[in-house]
């Protein structure tokens, strides 16, 4: 009965549980085994899962808590970033979105967590904070060291003088 | 600019192409898998850890555990072997004062020595802790009274047991012939122990139970050996103490009467030619107990209280014929006895 519910569950949250772990890991095989390695944690937790009401969001805790984790942490890996397909057709929002790819690729773990889940979650410090584990100043500071080193990698001073270009042109 | 790439971000996260196609039914499979496979490695490791945690415990009680080689005093006495395996090859008395196990004679008992049978022994628990091989022999030796005092003889005897009970060494260990010895009393299990591993490789395992410890080493004496010279040594004289020969620690001094009469030269050999081997442990009785004297008296054709071990493995072997002369008399200035000694042919 457990491994019945278990399976349903699967079936149908995975589209986007497989979608956070591609956000939180940023590449295609290190998200495939996080979300594996999830799983077979929420499976063998399923009936306490099961009776907390939200198995989508222990899932989603799962995967945070085990992206940062020092376990993974020390698995060999190298950033590679990918060259994801562009899904609008403005050029200069796919290099955008390309540097910012891959910039984001350089981050570590734990400052993309942290930015997945003030960003895509929407939640605060202390709610980051109480899921990883750290204490709210530490969520700043890991936030604050993120942007700096995307706004260095993406040089903002190019995206600077391209956004005012871009506003030149659309001014009359 | 901040806002910008919060913005970025945000859209980012939320609408970039981070689709990831990923099969259900063999992500749950794969899942389950390694779940069972978690699960097994988890209990192989406290399979492991408790067979390990065993295994030291086990060791860290045999390091504070004396061990069966060494000194047992208190455990023994409630402690019974277990029924030891039977012979293969029943013990017989030969003449009045051996008995042949197997291709061994042990010599020197006493003549009221009775063979025990073989099936009486076999059911009953022997508090003597005895080898569980070899050729034995269970004899039983009246000790005054209804006492009985037990004699079990193995011999050949592939396993090795501790001897409990206190090592009491003894004067006569030195004239074995070179065999090693061991004697320990156990006061609690009344058993004496003796064992003794021959130049020719022959182990010896003697235990004697009853209520007199004096009867039982003088039972073990008689069939382990008493004083006399090694094997091998030709016309070896023992000198002689005329008054105390060997010491005894229960304070009983064997006293040498003094007006014994010498004890004429015998010649011949003192065993059969079929007996006849080169692994004779020999000892000659300087003054034998009353025990061995009345063995003595009542075994004549055997060589009066020497008490022998005799091997019959090697019948091409160098035969051996003991004899005893005694001294004359003014070599003694003080009038003491004269001196037996031993002429061994070899």
């Amino acid at each position: 009965m457990t491994d019945t519910t278990f399976d349903e569950f699967v079936r149908q949250a995975l589209p986007g549980l497989a979608r956070y772990a591609y956000v939180l890991a940023g590449d295609r095989h290190a998200a495939e085994d996080l979300l594996q390695d999830s799983l077979v944690r929420a499976m063998g937790a399923w009936s306490r899962i099961r009776q907390d009401g939200n198995p989508v969001g222990y899932v989603k805790t799962i995967m945070a808590r085990t992206n940062v984790s020092w376990w993974r942490r020390r698995r060999p890996s190298v950033a590679v970033s990918e060259n994801l397909a562009a899904t609008d057709g403005a050029l200069d929002s796919v290099e955008h979105r390309d540097e910012l790819r891959r910039a984001l690729a350089t981050l570590p773990p734990l400052q993309r967590t942290v930015l997945v889940l003030g960003f895509l979650d929407g939640a605060d410090d202390e709610e980051i904070a109480s899921l990883l584990h750290r204490r709210p100043a530490t969520i700043r500071s890991l936030r604050h060291r993120a942007l700096r080193s995307l706004r260095r990698d993406l040089r903002i001073d190019e995206l600077r003088s391209l956004d005012r270009a871009a506003d030149l042109q659309e001014t009359p | 600019m901040t806002e910008k790439l919060e913005e970025l971000l945000a859209t980012e996260f939320r609408d970039g192409p981070y689709e990831l196609l990923v099969d259900a039914d063999r992500l749950t499979a794969t899942a389950r898998r390694r779940r069972s496979r978690r699960t097994a490695t988890t209990a192989a490791a406290a399979v492991c850890g408790v067979a390990l945690a065993a295994t030291a415990g086990v060791g860290l009680v045999n390091v504070f555990d004396p061990g069966p080689g060494t000194v047992q005093s208190a455990s023994s006495a409630a402690a019974t072997s277990p029924v030891p395996a039977p012979s293969t090859v029943a013990p017989q008395r030969v003449g009045a004062d051996g008995v042949r196990l197997g291709d061994a004679v042990m010599r020197g008992l006493p003549a009221e020595a009775k063979l025990v049978d073989a099936g009486v022994t076999a059911g009953r628990p022997s508090t003597a802790v005895l080898p569980r091989t070899g050729d034995r022999a269970v004899l039983s030796v009246p000790a005054g009274g209804s006492a009985q005092t037990e004699l079990a003889v193995v011999v050949g005897a592939e396993d090795r047991p501790g001897l409990p009970g206190v090592p009491d060494p003894q004067d006569w260990f030195g004239s074995l012939g070179g065999a090693q010895a061991l004697l320990t009393v156990d006061d609690s299990a009344e058993t004496t122990y003796l064992t003794m591993n021959t130049p020719a490789g022959r182990r010896w395992h003697l235990a004697a139970t009853g209520p007199d410890a004096a009867a039982r080493l003088d039972l073990i004496r008689s069939g382990g050996g008493g004083p006399g010279p090694p094997r091998g040594v030709t016309r070896r004289r023992r000198r002689a103490r005329p008054h105390r020969v060997g010491g005894r620690r229960d304070g009983h001094r064997r006293l040498i009467h003094p007006r014994r009469p010498p004890v004429p030269a015998r010649a011949g050999p003192a065993t059969p030619a079929s007996w006849g081997a080169s692994h004779v442990i020999r000892a000659t009785r300087i003054a034998a107990h009353p025990t061995t004297n009345r063995s003595a008296a009542a075994t004549p054709a055997s060589s009066p209280g020497a008490t022998t071990i005799a091997a019959a493995q090697n019948t091409q072997a160098r035969a051996t014929t003991p004899q005893e002369t005694t001294l004359p008399p003014s070599k003694h200035p003080q009038g003491a006895p004269g001196r037996r000694t031993r002429n061994t042919v070899v």
